[in-house]
C-alpha cells in the first residue's frame, strides 16, 4: 500500500475529512434505517431507532471527525516518510542502473562542493573567525600620522609612554618585529623566532594559555628575566614540563619561563619566545625611533573613534612641546583582525566569488546531463504519471535524486577540501595569514553539507520541473518523442549558455591575473636573487661593548665565506633587499623637509658586487674610508633623480634624519654622496622603486651594526652554498647561532600570494573551461539523437552532408553565442572588482578578453563538432527503421 | 488517544479483534462489520456503533485497515475496509493471544467447585 497516496490528486484538509466521515455516517444511518424499516418499523420511527443506536448523536459525531482528522495526520505523515524513504531507495536504484552518468555528477558536483569548501575554511579561518583573544573586538592597532595625514605604521616608545594613559584604552603594548633570538637547547645554538614586547602584553592581548601565565608589568619594570614561550617550543625543547622547571638559556644570560601560550594564539603568528622589556624616558627618549608596533585594548563600550581622537589629541600635544616629532600629527586605529589581514582578504573574497560560480557551473552541468538523459527516464516517468502519481510526487522523486548524487558528492569533496587544505597549507601557509587556525570543524562540515544540499536541489530543480511538465502529456503512444518536439530542450540550452558564460567570467578573470603575474615577474628586481644570505645577531658581552669586536667578527665571517670554491663576491648588510627593511625620513642640505625619505641600509663594499648592482656614476666604499674619516654615503638612481633632478648628486650632503637619530636623542650627522648605483626594488616585484642610500656599515652608528647578513653570490645555485655557509659560520663563532637562506626563496615568498591566486583562479578557470565543453557536448548528443529521425528523413530527401552538418553545428552555435555574449556583459561589470590584483593591465583588457573568447569558442567548436559529424553519417535507412 | 472513551480495555481490544476477524472474509464497510457481530454474536455485544467507527478509524490510522469508497448491491456509496499486511498479521498473532489466554483462563473457571 506504500503508494496508495500516488492516487490521491491531493491530500485533503480537515473539511474534507469531516465531510467525508458525515458521508460515511450517513450512509452507515440510511442502511440501518432501512433494515429496521424492512423489519416493520415507520420510516420516522427507523429513522430515530439508527440514530439513538448510535449513541449520543451530536457527541459521537463530534468524536468521530476527531478520530478521523487524527487518522488523517498519521497517515499522511507516514505517506510522507515512507515516500521519502521509498524515493531514498528508488533514487540509489537509478544511480546504480546508470553508473557513467552518476560518476561523472558525483565527479563534478564533489569537485564543486570541495572547491567551494576549501575556500569556505580558509575564509573562515582567516576572515570570520574572531581572533583568539578575549573580547578580540576591542583591540586595536595605533598608528602615527605625519603632516600628510599618512599613517605611519610603527611608533616610537616615547610616543607611547604618552599615548598609554589615555582614557579609551584599557591597556595597550609595544611589541617588535619578529627578531631571531639565539637560544641554547642542550649543547647547541639554535635561532627562534622572538617578540620583545612590554610588560602589559599579556594583559592586553589575553591570549590563552597552555601553561602557566604572562608576566606582569611589576616582573618586568623590576628585570626580573621572565619569558614566555610559544607551547610548540615547550613541546619540542621543553618536554611539556607543567611546572616549567627549566630556565630559557641565551648566550648571555638565563630566564625563567613564567607561561606558555597555546598553539594558534600566538600573536603575532610564529613567535616562540617573548621577552619582555621596560620602557621609560630615559632609555627611549627619541621621538624619531619609530620601531615598534602599538596594540590597545579599548575600554568596553568605548569606540575606535572615540580613541582615535583623544590619541590624536595627545598625538598634537606632544608635536606642540617637541617639533622634532613628525610622526606625531595624529594618530589612526585600525582593528587587530583587519591589521592581521591585510591586503589577503581581497584575495580570499575574490576566490570565494570564484569557487561559487564552478559550483553554478557544477549544478548547470549536472541538471543538463539530467535533461540529457531525459529519454531514459521519460518512459518511466509518463507509465507513473498514466498510473496517476501526482506532479508533486515526481517532482519529489526527481529532486531527491540529484540531492543524493550532491550528498555523495559532498562526501567526495570534504575530501577533496582535506586534501586541498593541506596542499595549500603546506605549500603557502607562510603567506596566509592566521593560517594557524585553519581546521576542518564542525562547522566546516555543516557548512559542506548545507551546501550539498542547495547544489542538489539546483542541479534537480530545472529537470524536475521539465520533465514532470512533459511527463504530464500523454507521451507513451508518441514514443518520448513529444519532448525534444515541443521543447527543442531551450532548458538545457539555457543550462549550457550559463555555463558558457560564467566560465567566460573565469577565464577572463584568470587571463587578467595571469597577464598581471607576468608583468610583476617580467619586471627588473634591479638585483641577483641566486644569493645566499647568512643572517646572525650579534649578542652577548663579547660583542656588546665593542664595534671593533663586532668589525672582526663580520670580516672573518665575510673571509671564510670568501675561500670557499665556487664563491665570488661577498657583502653585507643590516637589512636586505626583501627582508625587513628601515625606511625613513632624511634631510637634503639645501632641499625643503621632505616626505617620504629613503630606504636606509649599512653595507659593506663588497654588498653590490653580490647583488651584481651596477656603479652608475662616483665610486663605492673602499679602504680609505672608515670609522674616522669622512661619511661617505652611495644612493640609488631614483633618490638622485628625485632630490638632484638634472645634476649631479656627487658631493651633495643628506642626513638620515630618523634612521640614525640616536636612542638618546642625538642627531644624525651629515652623509657626503659619493656614488650612484642602479634602482632596486627592496620590497619585491609587487612594489614600485623607492629612493635608496647605503651607509658604509664601519662609519655606521654602533646599534646598526649588530644585527647584520652577509651576502654570498656563487657560481652555482646559492642554495648549494647553504652547508659549507653554515658550517664556516659554526667555525668562527661556535656559540652564536646563524640562520641561512637565499634571496630566491624570499623573492618567491614576495609573490606566494599571486601565485596561490593565479593558480587557483586559473585552475578553477580550467574546471569551468571543461565542464562548459561537456555541458555542450552531451546537450548536443542529446539533441542530435533526438533529431535522429528528422535529419534521417532530410537526408533521404537529397539534404547533403554539409547541409546537415550546418544545421547541428548551427543549434550549438546559437547556445555557445549566448553564452558568450551574456558572458563578456557580465565580465565587462566584474572584471572592475579585480582592479586592486591587476599590475600593469587594465580591468578591460582587450587581449584578456579576446583570449578568454577565443579559447571557450574553440572548445566549444570542439564539442559541437563531435556530436555534429555524428549526424552526418546517419544511414537515413537505419535511422527510420529504428524508430 | 484522546478520543477513546472505553473505559475497557480488555473491550477495545476485543473490538479491534473482532473487527479484524470479520475483514478477514473480504473487503465490508461499516454497517456491514456491525450487523455482521450482532448476527454472529447474538446481540450480546452491546457496542453502540459509533464506537465501532471510532476503532475503525483508529484501526485505518494505524495502517492495520486501508479503506476506499465502493458501491453497495442497493447502489449506495459507502466506505469500505480491507485488512491490509500488518492488519493480517495482526490477526494472526492476536488471536493466538487471545485463544491460549482464554483456555487458561477457562481452564481455572472450569474447575469443578467442591
Amino acid at each position: 500500500m506504500r503508494y496508495r497516496r500516488l492516487f490521491d490528486l491531493r491530500l485533503g484538509d480537515n473539511a474534507r475529512v469531516d465531510a467525508e466521515m458525515d458521508r460515511e455516517i450517513e450512509t452507515h444511518l440510511a442502511m440501518r434505517a432501512a433494515d429496521l424499516e424492512r423489519e416493520g418499523m415507520s420510516p420516522q420511527q427507523a429513522r430515530d431507532e439508527a440514530r439513538r443506536r448510535f449513541g449520543n448523536f451530536d457527541d459521537a459525531r463530534a468524536r468521530l471527525h476527531a478520530a478521523a482528522r487524527h487518522r488523517e495526520a498519521s497517515m499522511r505523515q507516514r505517506d510522507r516518510f515512507g515516500s521519502f524513504a521509498s524515493d531514498v531507495r528508488y533514487a540509489l536504484r537509478q544511480a546504480s542502473r546508470s553508473p557513467t552518468f552518476t560518476a561523472l555528477a558525483v565527479a563534478t558536483l564533489a569537485l564543486g562542493i570541495g572547491a567551494t569548501t576549501t575556500m569556505f575554511t580558509l575564509v573562515y579561518a582567516v576572515l570570520l573567525r574572531p581572533l583568539p583573544f578575549a573580547h578580540p573586538e576591542r583591540l586595536v592597532k595605533i598608528y602615527g600620522a605625519d603632516s600628510a595625514k599618512h599613517a605611519i605604521q610603527l611608533v616610537s616608545a616615547a610616543d607611547w609612554l604618552d599615548w598609554r594613559h589615555a582614557q579609551s584604552l584599557e591597556s595597550s603594548a609595544l611589541y617588535s618585529f619578529p627578531g631571531r633570538l639565539g637560544i641554547i637547547i642542550g649543547d647547541s645554538a639554535v635561532r627562534v623566532t622572538s617578540e620583545t614586547v612590554t610588560g602589559a602584553f599579556f594583559k592586553t592581548i589575553s591570549p590563552r594559555f597552555a601553561a602557566g601565565r604572562g608576566f606582569t608589568n611589576d616582573e618586568v619594570d623590576a628585570g626580573q628575566g621572565r619569558v614566555v614561550i610559544s607551547e610548540r617550543m615547550w613541546r619540542s625543547s621543553f618536554g611539556a614540563d607543567p611546572r616549567l622547571s627549566t630556565p630559557l638559556r641565551t648566550s648571555a644570560r638565563s630566564f625563567t619561563i613564567v607561561g606558555v601560550v597555546a598553539d594558534g594564539a600566538d600573536f603575532p603568528a610564529g613567535t616562540d619566545v617573548w621577552m619582555p622589556r621596560p620602557f621609560t624616558l630615559a632609555t627611549d627618549p627619541g621621538r624619531l625611533n619609530v620601531n615598534w608596533n602599538l596594540v590597545g585594548r579599548l575600554r568596553p563600550g568605548v569606540s575606535m573613534e572615540t580613541a582615535e581622537a583623544e590619541l590624536s589629541t595627545i598625538a598634537r600635544g606632544i608635536r606642540a612641546g617637541d617639533p622634532t616629532a613628525l610622526y606625531d600629527y595624529g594618530a589612526s586605529t585600525q582593528s587587530l583582525s583587519e591589521s592581521i589581514v591585510g591586503p589577503a582578504s581581497l584575495y580570499l573574497r575574490m576566490l570565494m566569488g570564484v569557487v561559487v560560480c564552478v559550483l553554478l557551473i557544477v549544478c548547470a552541468n549536472v541538471a543538463a546531463s539530467s535533461l540529457g538523459r531525459a529519454a531514459a527516464r521519460m518512459r518511466e516517468l509518463a507509465v507513473r504519471t498514466s498510473l496517476g502519481a501526482a506532479r508533486s510526487r515526481l517532482v519529489q522523486q526527481l529532486l531527491i535524486e540529484h540531492v543524493l548524487l550532491a550528498v555523495i558528492g559532498g562526501a567526495v569533496g570534504l575530501f577533496i577540501a582535506w586534501a586541498s587544505l593541506r596542499g595549500i597549507l603546506s605549500l603557502w601557509g607562510g603567506q596566509i595569514p592566521r593560517a594557524n587556525e585553519v581546521s576542518m570543524d564542525a562547522r566546516v562540515f555543516t557548512f559542506a553539507m548545507a551546501v550539498s544540499l542547495i547544489a542538489g536541489a539546483l542541479a534537480g530543480t530545472i529537470p524536475a520541473m521539465r520533465l514532470t511538465r512533459v511527463a504530464l502529456r500523454d507521451v507513451l503512444s508518441s514514443g518520448g518523442r513529444t519532448f525534444a518536439a515541443g521543447g527543442r530542450n531551450l532548458a538545457g540550452s539555457s543550462l549550457v549558455s550559463l555555463e558558457i558564460a560564467l566560465a567566460v567570467l573565469l577565464l577572463t578573470g584568470a587571463a587578467l591575473l595571469i597577464r598581471s603575474f607576468r608583468s610583476v615577474v617580467g619586471r627588473d628586481i634591479g638585483f641577483d636573487t641566486n644569493v645566499a644570505t647568512a643572517e646572525a645577531m650579534l649578542t652577548g658581552p663579547r660583542y656588546s661593548r665593542d664595534s671593533l669586536r663586532r668589525f672582526a667578527y663580520w670580516e672573518s665571517l665575510i673571509g671564510e665565506f670568501e675561500r670557499i670554491p665556487a664563491v665570488q663576491a661577498v657583502g653585507l648588510a643590516n637589512w636586505i633587499p626583501l627582508g625587513i627593511t628601515g625606511q625613513g625620513f632624511i634631510d637634503v642640505e639645501g632641499h625643503e623637509p621632505t616626505e617620504g625619505g629613503a630606504i636606509y641600509r649599512t653595507v659593506s663594499s663588497g654588498f653590490f658586487a653580490a647583488l651584481r648592482m651596477p656603479l652608475v656614476a662616483g665610486r663605492l666604499f673602499d679602504a680609505n674610508d672608515g670609522p674616522g674619516t669622512q661619511r661617505v654615503v652611495v644612493v640609488n638612481r631614483a633618490m638622485a633623480t628625485k632630490y638632484w633632478p638634472g645634476q649631479t648628486p656627487i658631493g651633495r650632503r643628506v642626513r638620515a634624519r630618523s634612521q640614525e637619530a640616536g636612542p638618546n636623542g642625538t642627531p644624525a650627522s651629515w652623509l657626503t654622496v659619493i656614488g650612484v648605483v642602479g634602482d632596486v626594488r627592496g620590497y619585491g616585484l609587487e612594489t614600485d622603486v623607492v629612493p635608496e642610500m647605503y651607509v658604509y656599515y664601519r662609519q655606521a652608528p654602533a646599534w646598526r651594526t649588530n644585527l647584520m647578513t652577509v651576502l654570498v653570490r656563487g657560481s652555482g645555485r646559492a642554495s648549494t652554498l647553504l652547508p659549507e655557509m653554515r658550517r664556516r659560520a659554526h667555525g668562527v663563532d661556535p656559540h652564536l647561532a646563524v640562520d641561512v637562506g637565499t634571496l630566491d626563496i624570499r623573492l618567491r615568498h614576495t609573490l606566494a600570494q599571486r601565485t596561490l591566486t593565479t593558480s587557483l583562479l586559473s585552475g578553477f578557470a580550467g574546471i569551468a573551461l571543461l565542464l562548459a565543453a561537456l555541458g555542450i557536448y552531451g546537450v548536443l548528443s542529446y539533441a542530435v539523437a533526438q533529431r535522429t529521425r528528422e535529419l534521417a528523413v532530410r537526408a533521404a530527401l537529397g539534404a547533403r552532408p554539409p547541409q546537415l552538418l550546418g544545421l547541428v553545428v548551427a543549434a550549438g552555435l546559437r547556445v555557445v553565442v549566448v553564452g558568450l555574449a551574456c558572458g563578456v556583459a557580465a565580465a565587462f561589470w566584474l572584471m572592475r572588482m579585480l582592479e586592486a590584483l591587476l599590475v600593469e593591465v587594465s580591468p578591460l583588457d582587450p587581449i584578456s578578453f579576446v583570449g578568454a573568447i577565443g579559447v571557450l569558442f574553440a572548445v566549444s567548436m570542439a564539442a559541437i563538432i563531435i556530436p555534429a559529424l555524428r549526424a552526418t553519417r546517419l544511414d537515413p535507412m537505419i535511422a527510420l527503421q529504428a524508430e | 488517544m484522546a478520543t477513546d472513551r472505553d473505559a475497557l480495555p480488555l473491550l477495545k481490544g476485543t473490538l479491534d479483534l473482532l473487527i479484524l476477524k470479520t475483514l478477514s472474509w473480504g473487503p465490508m464497510h461499516g454497517y456491514a462489520i456491525a450487523t455482521w457481530l450482532e448476527q454472529r454474536s447474538d446481540g450480546t455485544l452491546g457496542v453502540d456503533d459509533s464506537a465501532l467507527y471510532q476503532a475503525l478509524q483508529r484501526m485505518e490510522g494505524r495502517g492495520l485497515l486501508s479503506a476506499e469508497w465502493g458501491t453497495t448491491e442497493n447502489n449506495r456509496q459507502a466506505r469500505y475496509y480491507k485488512l491490509t499486511t500488518s492488519g493480517r498479521q495482526r490477526l494472526k498473532a492476536e488471536s493466538e493471544t487471545w485463544l491460549r489466554y482464554t483456555k487458561s483462563v477457562t481452564s481455572i473457571l472450569s474447575i469443578a467447585n467442591r
